[in-house]
């Protein structure tokens, strides 16, 4: 038999500090893909041909870096960040320190969302509110930034879940969390009891996360 | 108040440049509706780009009371932008703010304060008709009711100029009417000066004091709507004052008799035509009032040994008269 069919309290006892190591990496984290992301996603999105603020030579370099922070599978990022996260955190091990590769492996994936997002904006808006008199600062914040603010939401929420998966794999590798216990009990030692309790934990953040989310969005959203 | 001298805009391409505005003069009074009429591709939409210099010109010049946009930095442009109000065919308001909002927004990024923003913003709506709307977001009003707001927020930094895309072209018949009406309230009331691009004739013969053809970037007809009409066998009579086609028959001729009331009133046009008695039949014929004077086309039909004594008789009255066929 794979799994044993025992109950592990001691390991059952770790499961709330676990569960605060992985929100706390989540948010930790996500706070950094967003403010991070969101400027990346607008530079890229402004700065195309046809833009806002047309500039060639900004707009492929900054597409580029996201396509190739998009296109390294997370596992293989954190490995190769391992120096980075050692300069920054000063370790490698750790909840914290784990964000660091967590948080650029995600600002990619946002920037691309949000750039999409603001992308939905009509051309239309744009054009009547510099034909106001508003600089383009305004138009980024007040427009382009503001309209798009319930696919934004949406987007967050995706990054959300997605960087919560991601979260569970830092487990694996030092990172604490619920991953950890999933890892290093529920896989290594055959605790069938702990994997059933990490997967719950897990389902019960997503679909919080995603509740919220959605009720944001529904709160933003004017147009229907 | 709009003055273009010599406009013209290329956009350069591969397969050679295109010519968008080709040497457009125009000179529109203050206080005026003018409308720029001509089919798709005559630049009209260039014309709209270069006046609010979201583009521009390749050579020429755009003034608006006085100062010249074209060489502007883009600071003082933006300043000059809020005196050129802009009502757009598709709205284009913000769906994240209410129709109040929506107002005072220009004056918003204008530095203006929220309450004294809101203030204006209030009266605005007041003015348009919908005082009582402000709350709404875009999404929960009628397409009429979306282009009123439109126009408020245009007129939100007190511009001089009011400039209508097609404003309505995306609404049905009853609508457009209404939004027009509102258009030529604004100018009565605020003494503003209003040019209104549009493709329908129904539009110029509804609001418009004078109006402008444009082909190929260029001007191909212009003036009062009074005089156009008159002015036999151009583009914008034709289409002003539309007439039915009929048949002519052998040994006979056809009319083409125009008017302004200005020149000579319409019940005496009516009488002169009932005079000819067995000379000349009415074939066909339209009256319509057009910038507050009755103009008309009418077609007779006749011996065609009579059009001369018929042409020298009723051009004695004042009235315009060609040989048609």
């Amino acid at each position: 038999m794979l799994y044993q069919l025992d109950f592990h309290w001691t390991v059952w006892e770790t499961l709330p500090g676990r569960t605060l190591e992985t929100v706390g990496q989540t948010l930790l984290s996500s706070l950094v893909v967003f403010l991070v992301g969101l400027p990346i996603g607008v530079l890229v999105y402004v700065t195309e041909p046809g833009g806002l603020r047309p500039q060639a030579i900004v707009h492929r370099i900054t597409a580029f870096i996201v396509n190739v922070g998009r296109s390294v599978p997370f596992i293989v990022l954190m490995f190769l960040l391992i120096p980075v996260t050692r300069f920054i955190a000063g370790t490698s091990i750790g909840w914290q320190a784990l964000s660091i590769p967590l948080a650029i492996g995600c600002i990619p994936f946002f920037a691309r969302i949000a750039e999409n997002a603001l992308r939905g904006v009509g051309k239309g808006k744009v054009e009547a509110a510099l034909m106001v008199g508003a600089s383009r600062l305004q138009v980024i914040t007040g427009v382009l930034v503001r309209e798009s603010l319930p696919s934004l939401v949406g987007g967050i929420t995706v990054t959300e879940v997605t960087l919560i998966g991601y979260s569970a794999i830092t487990g694996a590798v030092g990172g604490g969390g619920l991953g950890s216990l999933a890892y290093n009990y529920g896989y290594s030692r055959y605790m069938f009891d702990v994997m059933i309790a990490v997967t719950i934990v897990y389902f019960i953040i997503v679909q919080v996360v995603q509740m919220a989310g959605d009720f944001a969005v529904r709160r933003l959203d004017h147009t229907r | 108040m709009i003055t273009l001298t010599n406009l013209r805009k290329v956009y350069p391409s591969p397969d050679g440049d295109v010519i968008a505005l080709d040497g457009l003069d125009l000179d529109v009074d203050r206080g005026e509706i003018h409308g720029i009429v001509g089919p798709s591709g005559a630049g009209k939409s260039t014309l709209i780009r270069c006046l609010t210099a979201l583009e521009r010109p390749t050579s020429g010049t755009v003034a608006i009371d006085g100062v010249h946009l074209t060489g502007l930095p883009e600071r003082e442009l933006r300043q000059q932008r809020r005196r050129i109000g802009m009502v757009f065919q598709h709205v284009n308001l913000l769906d994240a703010r209410t129709a109040l909002d929506n107002v005072a927004y220009p004056l918003r990024i204008a530095g203006t304060s929220r309450a004294h923003a809101r203030r204006r913003a209030r009266e605005l709506l007041d003015l348009v008709g919908l005082a009582d709307r402000g709350g709404s977001h875009p999404a929960y009003l009628s397409g009429g009711q979306q282009q009123r707001v439109g126009i408020a927020r245009a007129l939100a930094g007190d511009p001089a100029v009011l400039l209508c895309d097609e404003p309505s072209s995306a609404l049905d018949w009853a609508t457009t009417r209404q939004v027009l009406e509102l258009v030529k309230q604004v100018r009565d009331r605020l003494g503003i000066t209003v040019l209104i691009i549009t493709h329908e004739m129904s539009v110029v013969r509804q609001v418009c004091d004078s109006v402008t053809l444009l082909d190929h970037g260029r001007v191909a007809q212009h003036g009062a709507l009074r005089d156009v009409v008159t002015d036999y066998g151009t583009t914008l009579a034709r289409d002003l004052i539309p007439l039915a086609a009929t048949p002519v028959g052998v040994e006979r001729a056809q009319l083409e008799v125009s008017f302004s009331s200005a020149d000579v009133p319409v019940g005496q046009v009516l009488a002169r035509l009932a005079d000819l008695n067995d000379l000349a039949g009415v074939e066909s014929g339209t009256i319509e009032t057009l910038a507050g004077e009755r103009v008309g086309r009418f077609q007779l039909d006749l011996r065609a040994g009579d059009k001369d004594t018929v042409t020298e008789r009723l051009r004695a009255f004042g009235l315009h008269v060609e040989v048609t066929r």
